[in-house]
């Protein structure tokens, strides 16, 4: 991250720690997707495995876009935490249909 | 620490980020709701505020992750039912937890923008108590697992 007007000496280095907040998200999002899918996969649940997979590479190109665009200043964050924020839920969603079929099967 | 005891600019943008903001459409700044309102804080505590959202969907992912693996152990077990239904819990809670970052990181915003007091950490009670209860029920299955 370079320097940043109106963040010059500031001692804490909040935009670099805030980059690498999103960077172990982005990692984290995109393993528990993998993760969801290795499972669902192993239920022989192949279409929870596949919109797993299609997060996992969907959540991975929608975040590295957006970091694209990140600036720590005048910043409009909403949209990159909508994304990352969608994907968590959506996973969420794919890991209770799993648990779920477990309990019923 | 909250704003008001760090001395926020109050109202006052500095040039060049009053600039960046015209650049990028100034009251266009999604959500309306959020920008339309205050005036901009110090960004390191916008910044805090976006580091916080991130820390909340990563416990969020750490509850579905653990959903799910506990879905594999169900699988194996004799009580299937049990631990399936722990992991659809954790899996929900996983997605509620989701839910609050974002709402959260909207509150927290818009009450540094006004120079509120920041809304109490929402659901942390619920959270703990949760996780906790889904720790003892674990450990009490591994016990009951290794009597013989």
């Amino acid at each position: 991250v370079r320097a940043v007007p109106g963040l010059d000496g500031d001692p804490g280095a909040q935009p670099q720690r805030t980059v690498l907040a999103w960077n172990r998200t982005v990692v984290a999002t995109v393993l528990c997707a993998l993760l969801v899918a290795l499972t669902a996969e192993r239920h022989e649940m192949s279409g929870v495995a596949a919109v797993a997979g299609v997060t996992a590479l969907g959540i991975l190109l929608v975040a590295l876009r957006d970091l694209r665009r990140w600036q720590p200043v005048a910043a409009e964050p909403w949209r990159s935490i909508l994304h990352a924020g969608t994907a968590v839920m959506v996973l969420a969603a794919l890991g209770l249909t799993v648990a779920v079929h477990g309990l019923l099967s | 620490m909250s704003p008001a005891e760090e001395g926020v600019p109050d109202g006052a943008v500095p040039a060049d980020r009053a600039d960046r903001h015209a650049a990028r459409g100034g009251p266009s700044r999604r959500p309306r709701s959020v920008y339309g309102v205050g005036s901009e804080p110090d960004p390191r505590y916008s910044l805090a505020n976006e580091r916080t959202a991130l820390a909340w969907l990563r416990t969020a992912l750490a509850l579905v992750a653990g959903g799910v693996a506990l879905t594999t152990v169900a699988s194996f077990s004799e009580e299937r039912v049990l631990l399936s239904g722990i992991a659809a819990l954790a899996c929900l809670a996983g997605g509620g937890v989701a839910v609050r970052a974002l709402v959260g990181w909207r509150r927290t915003e818009r009450a540094m923008r006004l120079a509120l007091p920041l809304p109490a950490p929402s659901g942390l009670q619920l959270l703990v108590g949760g996780v906790a209860l889904f720790a003892v029920a674990l450990a009490g299955y591994v016990v009951v697992q290794a009597l013989p």
